[in-house]
């Protein structure tokens, strides 16, 4: 793209110089027909003139007792602003002799012999010319003037108007390069600051000594950068969240293996063999929640053919079987033959996750429902339910709630959250009554 | 020495209870930001392993009450951000030493000695009082010379006389170093100990003060 300083140059200067050559043609046209009414109404008085002139009793008497038979009609010089104009007079008899001329004139006859205003050629010259017919005398006057003068009268017009602009066109573009540059130098320094910030630096940018037309563009920054430290603010959390999930079992584990190695007795082994070998499936789990989320973030799994939500969710309850029975709990599928159709390995990851948590969380002896029905499916347990203070933040990775009891890796949720992202669906909670909690995941409209 | 444990993953706090145990530690372990400060409060102990991510708030921020408080307890920070940053901020809050996850039981077993040898004034690593000596890397202990075998009691109550020689040790400070607070402990089971560690060191060694405690003296035989 052409700079802005070139542009805005480019544009003033075109401007500048159409508006100056309108009003230069625009002058040259209007001086044009003023000088010609002014010129014509001279042409047309100067032969009237001469007219009376003849017409006087005295002069008629000389012009026919003039023995040559000519008359020598003075020329008329006439002075303005500076520029010499001719008029050249002939005197002709109706019959067509000549009777007389003004000084250097040409010899044939100017201009026809209707009376009024014509236009002629003459020896490679035009002509305006004024007829008056007098027939009292029997004569016709005809006035002329070259109008190759009044083209000079035009043209010092013009010439007087275009002057200035080639002399003070350069000026004005300079002027104009000037401001230009001045108008951008809060761009500059704008550009400048940004340029030198260090690569950690996101801190807001100043907009108060920012022009006004430029304080949106620093608002918008600041508003970007404001989202681009969240991010990363977000990143670096997740790092080490992730960096202490994965690092304290693997501390876990070597910590138990150093003690099986370690100790005296059997039973010491034993126990830390059986804590190393179901820190090694926490881990595996986590591991694999992680690779999980990573996959569904990155968008990387495939659709697969729709199928009914009662064959996801009955998966999803014989895949949890051995955790319902270990804690001594019912998974109830309702409403099972519910006829709507989804996507089986995301909203089955995300069905998964949330009965995880139901069954985790909900006290012993008692029952996990899942309902289905067209619009979704709802999950309700009797457990203590997700604190309302927490609510906000349990699809947030790695967020376990402050005061849950049972230790999860705090990402079931949050593949729950992606997985059902992934696939248009939503995710709710309600509070179940008398006690426990109802999460739902719900076909978006 | 016993030590505090604060580390919210079982596996870890219970393999380095045990771990440490078999190092001649006595470890207390808790989980939380609160029951770390409740216990700190009521036990005494000789340093404290503190993880920095726990689930009530962090280990730092912990540390820095502490040491606002005035407390000089030696705190090695568990932590699985050990970039050199996350080390300064660490050593900054007031921790002495600084262990990244997954970390060498042994290497935080000979760290929590050196913190021991720096808390009580000794640069050399063998406890020494006459001619007895007291190995505490490797449990072992040695009289003109002379191995004697241990159990690690035994070798827990004459760590604890040693790191004070010569000083009176009550009874309750005893008793703590050797059970912490879960196990009941029988009236008269340090006077057990006592009597089977007399056995092995010579009678003279350990003076008994009535109705306070123990104090090891220079062998008068």
């Amino acid at each position: 793209m052409m700079s802005i300083r070139w542009r805005l140059f480019a544009i003033l200067l075109v401007a500048t110089g159409l508006i100056w050559l309108s009003a230069v043609v625009w002058l040259q046209y209007s001086a044009k027909a003023q000088i010609e009414r002014v010129l014509d109404s001279r042409l047309a008085e100067a032969g009237q003139m001469v007219s009376s002139l003849l017409a006087d009793r005295g002069l008629a008497e000389a012009v026919s007792t003039d023995a040559a038979g000519s008359l020598s009609l003075p020329d008329f010089r006439v002075f303005e602003g500076g520029l010499e104009r001719q008029l050249h007079c002939q005197v002709w008899s109706l019959r067509g002799t000549l009777l007389g001329q003004s000084g250097a004139g040409p010899a044939a006859r100017l201009g026809a012999s209707e009376p009024g205003f014509s236009m002629t050629q003459m020896n490679g010259d035009r002509w305006r010319v004024y007829t008056v017919v007098n027939e009292e005398l029997g004569v016709e006057i005809v006035v002329g003037e070259s109008l190759a003068m009044r083209e000079n009268l035009v043209a010092d017009v013009r010439a007087g108007l275009l002057w200035p602009i080639v002399i003070i066109a350069p000026l004005l573009a300079f002027a104009i390069w000037l401001s230009v540059g001045r108008g951008l130098l809060p761009l500059g320094h704008f550009a400048a600051g940004l340029a030198i910030r260090s690569d950690n630096d996101l801190s807001p940018v100043a907009t108060a000594p920012l022009p006004p037309e430029m304080r949106p563009v620093g608002a918008a920054l600041n508003a970007l950068l404001a989202r681009l430290d969240g991010a990363r603010r977000r990143e670096r959390d997740f790092i080490a969240y992730a960096a202490h999930e994965l690092k304290t079992p693997l501390a876990g584990i070597k910590t138990q293996a150093q003690v099986a190695r370690a100790a005296p007795s059997g039973d010491v082994r034993r126990n830390a063999l059986d804590r190393l070998t179901g820190a090694v499936d926490r881990t595996n789990r986590l591991v694999n929640q992680l690779l999980e989320l990573a996959r569904l973030e990155d968008g990387g799994a495939d659709k697969s053919t729709a199928q009914p939500l009662g064959t996801i969710a009955q998966k999803v309850v014989w895949d949890l079987q051995d955790l319902a029975m270990a804690r001594n709990l019912v998974v109830h599928v309702e409403n099972e033959a519910a006829g709507s159709r989804a996507d089986p390995v995301h909203l089955g990851l995300a069905l998964r996750n949330v009965v995880e948590n139901a069954l985790n969380a909900a006290a012993a002896g008692t029952e996990v429902v899942i309902t289905l029905s067209d619009t979704g499916i709802e999950v309700r347990d009797q457990g203590p339910g997700i604190d309302p203070a927490d609510l906000p933040y349990v699809t947030q990775r790695f967020f376990t709630g402050t005061a849950s009891k049972h230790k999860g890796s705090g990402l079931g949720l949050a593949i729950t959250a992606a997985a059902l992202n992934r696939i248009g669906w939503n995710l709710y909670f309600r509070t179940n009554a008398p006690q426990g909690q109802i999460v739902g995941l719900s076909r978006a409209n | 020495m016993r030590i505090l444990i604060v580390e919210d993953d079982e596996t870890l706090s219970d393999g380095l209870a045990a771990g440490l145990g078999l190092n001649g530690f006595l470890a207390e372990v808790t989980g939380t930001c609160a029951d770390a400060d409740m216990a700190f409060q009521n036990g005494c102990f000789a340093a404290v392993v503190l993880d920095v991510m726990l689930p009530d708030g962090s280990g730092l921020d912990l540390l820095t009450r502490w040491r606002k408080a005035g407390h000089h307890i030696p705190v090695i920070l568990l932590t699985a951000l050990d970039a050199v940053a996350d080390r300064i901020a660490g050593l900054d809050h007031g921790a002495d030493d600084y262990l990244g996850k997954p970390f060498d039981l042994d290497e935080l077993a000979a760290r929590l000695r050196a913190i021991g040898r720096r808390s009580e004034g000794r640069a050399e690593p063998v406890m020494r009082f006459g001619n007895l000596e007291l190995d505490p890397a490797a449990h072992t202990a040695a009289r003109g010379g002379q191995q004697i075998a241990l159990s690690r009691r035994e070798y827990t109550l004459l760590h604890a006389l040693m790191e004070r020689p010569g000083a009176i040790i009550g009874r309750p400070t005893l008793e703590d170093r050797l059970y912490g607070w879960q196990d009941g402990v029988e009236s008269n089971a340090l006077e057990v100990h006592i009597h089977k560690l007399r056995a092995k060191l010579g009678a003279g060694m350990i003076r008994t003060v009535r109705g306070i405690g123990y104090q090891l003296q220079k062998d008068a035989t």
